[in-house]
């Protein structure tokens, strides 16, 4: 028995290995019909992964043609630096053929075979497969194709080995009439069964499409799809115990509708529906630690999008603008009302792109949407919240010159969660935040490019109910970034960049004693900077080596009280509390044979000192070839 | 009339009232550290405070457990981790705060997650990957025996900072304990 397990895995190993191989062959050799190979090599502190993948078509006659399609992935994740346990191999590898043979425009044969070993630990899975079909068109609008086939599911687990033996066959029709009001129309039937004696399964599938675009530019797309199936799976693989039951149904209808309305509007409609329903049968429940009934679920969500756009002329200036109404939501059915949940979701939105100069524009957008969630059963109120948002950026881009370029970003949000119910309703808060980003970008020569980046930003975090003036619940976060680079282009061949950045963030209560206040509890600054080069010895090959680095500072903040004679001072104190430095060389080299034939090579060395993480080395390499025809 | 018509109409874009609270509140930080949106986490599980989870979690959020999928494919249930956004890892958890509430006489959760600094550990400028080990205790108390189940492993947690809403967590992936059978990953799976 013994042998004939090794056998049948020695075997499946080396149909993966030949389909591979014979691929890799031809695919250096032979040119194929959208093919690709893939090759890549990668490791880090915590891993080793071989990556081999391709696909290869091949048609020598109009009549014949056949397909390969080859995976073979090996990773070695180490063992884990906090739990421990031991290093693991992860094997992934598969085979496919097919061949395809047409008797006539009408008439095919094909066969197809499947070999699949995937492995995890003592976990093995062999998967084989093959497939004899034919397919037949009677009229140019019709084809129906139908395979039948046998497969062997072989899954070596923990407790033991099973092996599940059967039939596949599969039905297939696609109707695609021609229809003076359709550009595309088209229904597509499939029936599904996989005959195994202890998990079979069955699915049957409908579809359906409807696309026109109109002369006026108005368009039409309306798509359905629908699903019934059932599957029996193995409840546990750490025991031989029973099966259960899935019974899905899946029905989604998406529509999408453009028109050009007067007053040169246009209208985009979009609208998606849906219903998953899924419910299972517990053949047997003494393994399961959750009764598999206890999945039951449904669900019904809708998804309506409403967007008007319209270009306006100001003098001679454009100004784009639009304006959207969104409307979702879902209701949920567990067969158990305590679980359920339904949600309901609007968005109102607007804005515009505004050229008003030779070289001003402004953008801006706001939307404000408010999501409820609520629940069926009057005894699980207490989760009922909603989630109110309000969202504006405007960015002010302004060309001063052909050497001077700047913007502005300027970013509001304003977020409000709100429970409705006294049981949670402590946890109600808004956070605001704020953000201005001014930005300049200066062209000094061709050669020579500055750029300086601005960004502050402050977050407000005050709950509904909070009573307490002086220990509060608020909050205030505050960080301000300024990021520096200089681009200068030596030749055609070298670049080189140069940036810095520096960081400063503090947190802290916010209190208000006749004016809000922070009482900063940490602060901390970084320095990053970064220095590379991109050459090109040959127009071919491009070397890019770079050097960077990051050093942070943390503070806490805190308050003592001392006492001299009989006055009281407060003194505040700042300790430093960590301190981190990190520094990282990279190097990447690309080399194009051709435009779809490229070999990469990346490494990267990276060194942390910090009191908190210690002495930290980590290590990387990636090596890839990628060939597309 | 227009203006009276306009007066009485409801303005959609505003919230509900709110009951005075007589509940404790939940502890939430400005999110200013990668560290700090760990820690964030931490206290609305053991909180039970989902608008605090759900703001751990970015908009482009997804979780991953590769080993775990591994066994669900093996089990035949691969759909249970795929596709796994941030509508599923809200809608999870919600349902999860739901089953073990608050002082539940019936169930309790109780999360730890070691909160210092690893070696792995990268922060980068907008950019952070931390690696934290975790411990999560589920117990049911029955009329007769209490059930206990530790969840155990660790957590990668690959971070990313915006402009105006700070650090959040954009990917997820779990890995059990090699001496334990159960980790975070199947105990949410069990909730989906």
């Amino acid at each position: 028995m013994d042998y004939q397990r090794y056998r049948r895995s020695k075997l499946s190993g080396c149909i993966i290995l030949l389909v591979n191989v014979v691929g890799w062959v031809l695919a250096l050799g032979q040119s194929g019909i959208c093919s690709s190979i893939l090759a890549i090599f990668d490791q880090d502190n915590q891993t080793y992964r071989w990556d081999n993948s391709l696909d290869y078509i091949y048609a020598p006659k109009s009549q014949f043609s056949f397909a390969l399609e080859g995976k073979m992935q090996s990773t070695l994740i180490k063992k884990s630096l906090i739990s421990g346990g031991a290093n693991q191999w992860q094997e992934d590898r598969s085979g496919r053929g097919k061949l395809i043979y047409d008797f006539s425009p009408r008439l095919g044969l094909t066969t197809e075979f499947f070999q699949g070993y995937n492995a995890l630990g003592n976990r093995r899975i062999n998967d084989s497969e093959i497939i004899g079909g034919v397919s037949y068109s009677p009229r140019q609008w019709v084809s129906l194709e139908y395979g039948l086939g046998g497969m062997i599911s072989s899954r070596a687990e923990p407790m033991g080995r099973r092996v599940d033996r059967g039939a596949k066959m599969a039905w297939k029709g696609q109707f695609s009439p021609r229809i003076a009001w359709a550009d595309d129309f088209r229904i597509k039937v499939g029936v599904q069964q996989e005959i195994y004696r202890t998990i079979p399964a069955n699915e049957l599938s409908i579809a359906g499409e409807y696309r026109k675009s109109f002369e006026s530019g108005d368009s039409l797309h309306i798509q359905y799809s629908g699903l019934r199936g059932q599957r029996d799976y193995y409840l546990s693989s750490y025991s031989m115990a029973g099966t259960s039951t899935q019974k899905k149904r899946e029905h989604g209808l998406d529509g999408m509708l453009f028109k050009h309305l007067p007053l040169g509007v246009g209208i985009l409609v979009e609208t998606d529906i849906g219903l998953k329903e899924y419910r299972y049968e517990d053949n047997d429940t003494a393994a399961a630690f959750i009764n598999p009934k206890n999945r039951d679920n449904s669900r019904i969500s809708k998804d309506m999008r409403l967007r008007f756009n319209r270009d306006f002329t100001i003098g001679s200036k454009g100004l784009e603008a639009y304006m959207l109404y969104r409307y979702d939501g879902f209701e949920e059915d567990f067969g158990q009302n305590d679980r359920d949940e339904n949600s309901a979701y609007g968005e109102f939105g607007g804005g515009f792109n505004f050229e008003f100069g030779p070289q001003d524009t402004i953008l801006i957008d706001y939307s404000m949407a408010v999501r409820s969630f609520y629940h069926p059963k009057e005894y699980a109120h207490q989760s009922d919240r909603d989630v109110q948002s309000r969202v504006l950026n405007i960015i002010y881009s302004r060309g001063w010159s052909r050497y001077l370029g700047s913007s502005v970003r300027f970013g509001f949000r304003d977020f409000h969660q709100i429970y409705t119910y006294k049981e949670k309703s402590a946890d109600n808060n808004r956070n605001y935040t704020y953000l201005l980003a001014p930005e300049l970008k200066w062209f000094l020569s061709e050669r020579l490019t500055i750029s300086q980046h601005f960004e502050i930003q402050a977050n407000y975090i005050t709950y509904d109910y909070e009573k307490q003036l002086l220990k509060s619940r608020n909050r205030l976060f505050r960080r301000g970034d300024s990021k520096s680079g200089i681009l200068y282009v030596f030749s055609r061949k070298l670049t080189a960049r140069l940036e810095y950045g520096y960081r400063y963030e503090d947190y802290g209560q916010l209190v208000f004693n006749e004016q809000w206040q922070q009482l900063k509890s940490w602060d901390r600054r970084g320095n990053t900077g970064f220095a590379g080069f991109d050459y090109y010895p040959v127009a071919q090959l491009r070397i890019t080596p770079g050097y960077s680095f990051e050093y942070k500072r943390e503070w806490d903040h805190s308050e003592t009280v001392a006492v001299v004679a009989s006055d009281t001072n407060y003194v505040k104190l700042r300790e430093m509390v960590d301190r981190q430095d990190q520094r990282m060389i990279t190097l990447e080299l690309e080399y194009k044979f051709t435009q779809s034939e490229q070999l990469s090579f990346t490494a990267g060395r990276r060194l942390i000192e910090g009191w908190r993480r210690g002495h930290v080395r980590n290590e990387n390499f990636t090596i890839s070839l990628r060939r597309m025809f | 009339m227009l203006g009276l018509a306009i007066a009485g109409c409801k303005n959609p874009f505003t919230h509900r009232s709110s009951e005075p609270p007589t509940g404790l509140s939940g502890t939430w930080e400005v999110p200013s550290m990668p560290r700090v949106v760990i820690s964030n986490l931490l206290f609305a599980y053991n909180e039970r405070n989902i608008n605090n989870f759900r703001r751990c979690l970015s908009d482009s959020f997804f979780f991953s457990a590769y080993e775990d999928s591994i066994e669900a494919e093996q089990n035949g249930q691969g759909w249970i981790y795929q596709n796994w956004d941030v509508d599923v890892e809200a809608a999870v958890t919600r349902r999860m705060f739901q089953n073990y509430p608050s002082g539940s006489d019936s169930a309790s959760m109780n999360l730890v997650i070691d909160l210092s600094y690893n070696p792995i550990d990268q922060e980068n400028d907008s950019t952070a990957v931390l690696v934290r080990a975790y411990s999560l205790m589920i117990v049911h108390y029955g009329a007769l025996a209490t059930d206990t189940v530790m969840a155990v492993g660790e957590a990668t947690f690959a971070m990313s900072r915006s402009s105006l809403e700070g650090w959040s967590i954009d990917i997820w992936s779990d890995r059990a304990d090699l001496d334990f059978d159960f980790d975070w990953a199947k105990f949410k799976a069990l909730f989906r």
